[in-house]
């Protein structure tokens, strides 16, 4: 079921108008049996996926929770007897032991993903590489489809399971609780990538009606609306047309294809985030945020802390820390530099990221670029810090900020080259387009702005998408909850918000980008 | 060792691993108050630290960590 849909909007009042009708104890019940029922509405096959997940997960939680509590009980019961040693040595039986059940759990979990997004990408390898041994064999490709939101659901299951195994997070006794925390229906197509400790606060706990938290939770829905069907999908068009067939455009429609994409891009997924959140908020379940103006940011560091921000923290947590503290990093690190393990971690973490991204090489090559940025930034911070002061740069002053931003957007703009590409012939070819045959001129500029209605109103609908940019972005800085909490204008916010969504929204577009991954 | 002399030994890991002299680090001390304090140089900290006082972080205590006070707790506790 789409978010941005009249099934979406009936579905979500009666949901919403029951769990505030019913007695309280039950609304994680009927919150369970509501996203199931949406699930169902998508993909109703898949579902067998959704549980086989939770189960194996739920199941993993409740015994490593059971070996913690036996390990813990040991260490106390017999705390006057045991050394050091001894404590150490127990730990470590119980530790392996939790081990195996997590590799278990994992295998089992990310195999299902791995089959299923990532079984032809293997297959389509490995025929190119007998090929280049001079075998020719072609593998029969499958022609499934991919559950909705399984990457999502599984990164969330995967998560839970390692914060049990550590004991950050308490594992969940109740089954039902459990596969609500894995279906909540506003993150379950598209995240936040949430975590157990921080979610369980809110989703079990009795919430009484709050007219305001609704009223939130509308404005924030708008807002998320408004970005997708305005901005998202108007830009949208352009993009599509030329991205689809770039040889058919000049070098500058090229470039207004790029950018229009980083803007397609944030509006697409951070609007699918303002309703998610706005929706969740609405039944007073409070989700982690996703974006954080990732466009204002000053490195790329710091971009991908403000972008995707439960992915990157999904990563940062589960795979670049154990990757960078296991033995077999530190072992390279003492015989080669210090500085290794980190550039490791870094690769491993931005290999999978691209991956994670799509069964494709560009996927790959975006998550590597990114990665090598990170790791020069790492590598090069003493250089740039001495040129800095070499060069009497003021790093408060307002113009370097600036030039900061703008150095930082053109560097992932030209990685959503790589993103946006139907495959690495065409990325190449635009980026040559773009940086050698550019000819900015005023007959190049009537052409580029064709591909938006490719007739003469084209002008006016350039002119709306560039006007409804600029507000997302004017209110991004201004702060939208700023704008909504003057009470006198909450209404007239709300009504100016709709009317502009209802005057120009693109309306039959209904998936988001990041569905697909 | 005393609390006073575990956070000076803390304050100069500090000083090598951000490269910053002027850094004087308190209990309440957190990654927001150090200008370079991110997730790669969370690493390298915690690995200065393991070193200088031949001890081992696990997992959670990487993750969870609020303050520099809870480091000097787990020190406190592991030597």
């Amino acid at each position: 079921m789409a978010f941005v849909s009249f099934r979406f909007i009936i579905f979500l009042s009666i949901l919403l108008i029951t769990y505030f009708l019913i007695p309280k104890k039950y609304q994680w019940c009927l919150l369970l049996l509501g996203s199931y029922v949406f699930y169902a509405f998508a993909t109703p096959y898949f579902l067998v996926f959704l549980f086989i997940s939770t189960i194996i997960t739920y199941i993993c939680g409740v015994k490593l929770e059971k070996l913690s509590d036996a390990c813990n009980e040991k260490l106390k019961v017999d705390a006057d007897v045991l050394t050091k040693e001894s404590r150490k040595a127990l730990k470590n039986i119980f530790m392996r032991k939790k081990r195996f059940i997590l590799i278990i759990c994992m295998v089992m979990n990310i195999g299902v993903l791995g089959v299923l997004k990532y079984f032809n990408f293997f297959m389509d390898n490995i025929s190119e590489i007998l090929h280049l041994c001079g075998i020719s064999y072609e593998f029969p490709n499958a022609n499934w489809l991919l559950p909705l939101g399984i990457s999502f659901y599984t990164f969330i299951t995967v998560g839970y399971c390692i914060d049990v195994y550590r004991e950050v997070s308490e594992a969940q006794n109740n089954i039902f609780k459990y596969a609500l925390f894995v279906a909540f229906f506003p993150q379950i197509s598209q995240g936040p990538i949430n975590r157990y400790s921080e979610m369980s606060i809110h989703l079990y706990e009795e919430h009484a009606f709050d007219f305001v938290r609704i009223q939130n939770g509308g404005y924030r829905i708008l807002i998320g609306v408004f970005k997708k069907v305005v901005v998202a999908d108007r830009l949208g068009i352009y993009v599509n047309r030329v991205y689809g067939a770039p040889i058919d455009y000049n070098g500058l429609s090229l470039l207004f294809a790029t950018v229009f994409y980083a803007v397609q891009i944030y509006c697409d997924f951070s609007g699918y985030m303002d309703i998610a959140i706005g929706v969740s908020d609405m039944f007073g379940i409070k989700m982690a945020e996703n974006f954080d103006k990732p466009y204002f940011s000053k490195t790329i560091p710091e971009y991908w802390r403000r972008w995707h921000i439960t992915l990157g923290a999904w990563f940062k947590d589960y795979l670049f820390y154990p990757v960078i503290r296991s033995d077999w990093c530190k072992k390279i690190g003492k015989n080669l530099k210090k500085t290794v393990p980190t550039i490791v971690g870094l690769l491993v973490v931005w290999f999978s990221t691209g991956l994670w991204h799509g069964a494709s090489w560009h996927y790959v090559l975006h998550g590597l670029y990114h990665g090598t940025l990170i790791i020069l930034s790492f590598l090069l911070a003493s250089v740039f810090h001495s040129m800095k002061t070499k060069l009497h740069i003021n790093e408060d002053n307002k113009v370097f900020h600036i030039f900061q931003i703008l150095r930082t957007f053109i560097l992932v703009d030209i990685s959503y080259i790589l993103f946006r590409a139907r495959n690495l012939k065409d990325a190449a070819y635009i980026m040559n387009e773009i940086v050698f045959h550019l000819n900015p001129s005023k007959e190049a500029l009537k052409i580029a702005l064709l591909p938006f209605t490719e007739d003469n109103t084209a002008v006016a609908f350039f002119g709306v998408a560039m006007l409804a940019t600029a507000g997302v972005f004017v209110c991004e800085i201004l702060d939208y909850n700023h704008i909504f909490v003057l009470k006198k204008h909450k209404y007239i916010n709300a009504v100016i918000m709709l009317t502009l969504i209802l005057l120009f929204g693109m309306f039959g577009q209904s998936s988001f980008i990041y569905m697909q991954y | 060792m005393s609390r006073e002399e575990i956070f000076e030994q803390i304050n100069i890991v500090f000083k090598d691993v951000f490269d910053n002299d002027d850094i004087c680090i308190e209990e309440e001390t957190t990654a927001a108050d150090v200008k370079g304090w991110d997730s790669l140089m969370h690493i390298t900290l915690m690995d200065a630290i393991e070193e200088k006082f031949d001890i081992k972080f696990d997992m959670k205590t990487i993750i969870k960590l609020k303050n520099v006070g809870e480091i000097a707790d787990i020190i406190e506790e592991e030597i």
